[in-house]
């Protein structure tokens, strides 16, 4: 059990700060992310469970534009939350973190899953957002587990933690899987595997800049 | 053109030897390129052969040079554009030369005084003359007949243009300038850029029936989205900088 969690927090270390004042604790234990980057990768992660179960996984329709525009609405609040606070015109707190984060994460998905699967030169059927019911379906769900965490304490640490890393590792996944797709490089059979290659060589690159060029600079 | 020995041939107009890779005959300047692709338009042409008469001539292939004066035209809007540059190229090239095609037109690749239905009826029977005589075409005969099919691609274009691929070469929606600048801003200005990027991406995905847009539309989207995660990491690396951890 020990090993899992040290790798968790290494895994964490390479795509976060993990200041302890700026992370969400459950019980005694800080989580392995950030208050910021647990919302995002948890809204990942939440938006990837729901398309899974609403069976868009495969989903080719990007979402209608006043559904899209409302989406990237939604990252905005985290971007002014980031900026302001680093640049010290406001105080926040790991509450707005939190929650500004999931709404960061969660469109990031809806836009990346239909983006692979787009066809040019056809007709794309299913859409991975139907209406603003569907929408409004996730985001109640977004606030309804920001709740679940930060005041019952319902979700243990584990749970959290794998959420988290999952949502990190999809991203990086499907952004891989994406890139490969659409300049057709490989077998089509075998970008999964092409996929989870780049999320590896990421991994790496983040650890040499994390433990090597960032050390050295600092 | 005939084969020489490995890698030369010998033009079939000038009759002077040159490379087999040659697309233009450095002596005398005659095109070989669409000489070679016949081939493979023949193959193509064949689908658009729409005429019964034009289908029984077909049997023989002493006659498909003959059929070939009434060949269909290409499909692609791209290849009949190129068709009529080449056209043009080869109006120059061959204005002088004395007539020896079947029709009896005044110059080769005059296609002003090209009449496509009298050409169709008179398929035929030339075809059948054709097939009676016994001789050998010689092979000078061919070569030159050949731009002449060629020729008469010209108003032989299918009517129904109207696919979304066609309408969208012919004319793009959007100009390279547009692009430029909707690239840059996503690439350049951190956090709105990419916002605005991917916004533009969903509005020129949702355009039905354009695929210029929605082809850079799905690229614009990746770019933002690919260079907002970059920035982000950016702005971590700058953040952990700053703050000495």
């Amino acid at each position: 059990m020990d090993i899992i969690l040290r790798i968790y927090f290494f895994i964490g270390s390479l795509v976060c700060h993990q200041i302890p004042e700026r992370t969400v604790y459950i019980g005694a234990m800080p989580l392995p992310f950030c208050a910021r980057d647990t919302g995002i990768y948890l809204g990942i992660f939440i938006a990837l469970i729901y398309c899974i179960c609403r069976g868009r996984l495969k989903a080719d329709k990007v979402p209608s534009t006043p559904i899209g525009i409302l989406l990237v609405l939604f990252t905005v609040p985290m971007m002014i939350d980031a900026v302001t606070s680093y640049a010290s015109i406001r105080q926040t707190n790991n509450i707005i973190r939190l929650i500004t984060g999931i709404f960061f994460g969660m469109p990031i998905v809806i836009f990346l899953i239909p983006t692979a699967n787009y066809k040019v030169y056809g007709s794309n059927k299913l859409k991975v957002i139907d209406s603003y019911i569907d929408l409004l379906l996730v985001a109640f769900i977004n606030i309804l587990i920001t709740f679940a965490i930060l005041k019952l304490g319902i979700p243990n640490w584990w749970i959290v933690s794998t959420a988290c890393l999952v949502g990190l590792v999809f991203i990086i996944t499907r952004l891989g899987y994406t890139v490969i797709k659409l300049l057709n490089i490989g077998n089509p059979k075998r970008r999964s595997i092409y996929s989870l290659l780049i999320t590896a060589i990421t991994f790496g690159v983040l650890y040499v800049l994390k433990y090597y060029v960032l050390e050295w600079i600092i | 053109m005939n084969n020489f020995g490995e890698g030369k041939t010998v033009c079939t107009f000038c009759g002077e030897e040159i490379s087999i890779d040659a697309k233009r005959c450095p002596y005398c300047g005659s095109i070989f390129s669409r000489e070679r692709s016949l081939n493979t338009d023949d193959v193509k042409t064949e689908r658009f052969y729409n005429d019964d008469s034009m289908t029984q001539n077909s049997n023989s292939n002493h006659s498909k040079g003959l059929i070939d004066n009434s060949i269909n035209a290409d499909m692609s809007a791209k290849d009949f554009i190129n068709e009529e540059k080449f056209n043009e190229e080869m109006n120059g090239l061959f204005d002088n030369i004395p007539d020896t095609s079947v029709g009896g037109k005044s110059g080769l690749f005059d296609a002003n005084t090209y009449n496509p239905v009298e050409e169709k009826i008179n398929a035929q029977p030339k075809a059948e003359e054709f097939i009676g005589s016994s001789t050998e075409i010689p092979q000078e005969r061919i070569s030159m007949q050949k731009p002449v099919m060629n020729n008469n691609i010209r108003p032989q274009r299918p009517p129904v243009r109207s696919t979304p691929d066609v309408r969208s070469y012919e004319k793009p929606s959007l100009s390279n300038a547009m692009k430029v600048f909707l690239t840059s801003l996503s690439n350049f200005i951190p956090g709105l850029g990419q916002l605005i990027g991917v916004i533009m991406a969903i509005v020129f995905m949702n355009s039905e029936g354009d695929t210029d847009k929605r082809s850079f539309g799905l690229a614009l989207l990746v770019n933002s989205i690919i260079v907002f995660v970059l920035w982000s990491i950016s702005c971590c690396v700058f953040g952990m900088i700053i703050s000495g951890r």
